[in-house]
């Protein structure tokens, strides 16, 4: 091998390899974080924005010789907090109930089923524009498939208090969705 | 309500601990109520993915395509062709052969070579002919520092004094959108161009995919 080349050779192949453990995560992750942005607020072309800025930070984190431990927290994290940076900016109202255009759910549902799917999303997104920032957040990752610890790292609070917050929110839910 | 009944939301999601999970299921047994409770909280979890996805569709705008699906897909491939494209070239201004040559991409023709000569530029089209085909991904990639390499080619630069360093990209690849993505993947005319910033380390520092919905120059025509 040339001497000229030695100093490109191995920043430019863990660049390869982190392009391509970012394309990976990419595809598993594009979707879940883009769904907790728009329940969070943002609009699509803002969210799309913020996962875009997220998985660039990630390439350049794991080009860099970043840790490649708790990627999905990490990944969350960075949407999260570029997403509440937004927020700050624009005076965004987080939580915005859904539209009367939420017929993507019952297109396939008969009319009289429609009508009930219809109202039974219409009191959650009630319910779920009530909660307080924090019972939000912790539940849109929990219906991400985060776990406990990696809310807690996304969110910067203990394990035992996401918890609390997801069972005291799950029961608020339930007793006013009445499922 | 039972003491226990607090420890549901966890026993769903998997967050006990052994001895904890066996006393759960040994309770839900015997307590009807609990059962129920159980039954409501999988039933709302359920919603609030269901609310996800119908908050994310009432969102997005209706009738186009998702368009960040492949782009990291292309920058994958970038990175590599990349990879062998610096070091070719890397090897050449320093007068030596490299090791790796461009193994993919075609001889590029004497004419295209003309500017490297003039200035110490690369310029490297990866298997796209003259006539470029409608589908394919473009790639502009830009160094932050001229430094590296103009250390890297001091023989090369002190043979060519007086000439103009180029505004554009430092290197340009062209790739067939056929050779990154699987047959259809990616509809006519639509492609993108990623602009790489290169440091001094070899390093990506910044990079920016630029979607095009209307082909490429004389690609977009064919």
């Amino acid at each position: 091998m040339s001497g000229d080349s030695v100093p490109f050779a191995l920043p430019l192949q863990r660049l390869a390899t982190s392009a391509s453990e970012t394309t990976t995560l990419f595809s598993e992750l594009r979707k879940p974080l883009l769904r907790y942005l728009v329940c969070l607020g943002l609009s699509a072309d803002e969210a799309q924005d913020v996962v875009q800025e997220a998985f660039l930070s990630l390439h350049r984190h794991l080009s860099a010789g970043g840790s490649k431990q708790n990627i999905k927290s990490w990944l969350f994290r960075v949407a999260h907090n570029r997403a509440r940076n937004q927020q700050n900016r624009y005076d965004r109202r987080f939580g915005k109930p859904l539209d009367d255009d939420a017929d993507s759910i019952s297109e396939e549902a008969t009319p009289e089923q429609a009508v009930l799917e219809r109202e039974k999303f219409q009191r959650l997104s009630q319910a779920m524009s009530e909660l307080a920032e924090a019972e939000r957040e912790c539940i849109l990752l929990r219906a991400e498939g985060l776990r406990y610890r990696e809310i807690g790292e996304v969110l910067g609070m203990p394990t035992s208090t996401v918890a609390e917050t997801i069972e005291r929110t799950i029961r608020n839910l339930a007793e006013k969705c009445n499922v | 309500m039972c003491e226990l009944s607090t420890k549901l939301v966890a026993w769903l999601d998997g967050e006990l601990e052994e001895r904890d999970v066996a006393a759960i299921e040994q309770h839900l047994h015997s307590c009807r109520e609990c059962r129920e409770r159980a039954e409501r909280y999988k039933n709302v979890s359920g919603m609030i993915r269901g609310y996800g996805d119908a908050t994310l569709a009432s969102r997005e705008p209706k009738g186009t395509m998702p368009m960040w699906a492949p782009v990291l897909g292309v920058a994958a491939s970038l990175m590599l062709l990349l990879a062998f494209v610096v070091r070719a070239r890397v090897g050449r201004f320093s007068g030596m052969q490299p090791k790796i040559a461009v193994a993919s991409a075609p001889e590029a023709p004497p004419q295209s070579m003309a500017p490297v000569a003039a200035a110490p530029v690369a310029t490297a089209s990866v298997g796209a002919g003259p006539a470029l085909p409608s589908q394919q991904a473009r790639v502009h990639l830009k160094r932050t520092q001229r430094e590296p390499i103009e250390s890297a080619n001091s023989g090369l630069r002190n043979a060519n004094a007086g000439a103009e360093w180029p505004a554009g990209p430092a290197i340009e690849i062209a790739i067939p959108g056929e050779a990154v993505f699987p047959p259809g993947a990616i509809p006519a005319g639509f492609g993108f161009v990623a602009d790489v910033n290169i440091a001094s380390d070899g390093s990506a520092q910044r990079m920016r995919l630029h979607p095009q919905l209307t082909g490429f120059g004389e690609g977009a025509n064919q």
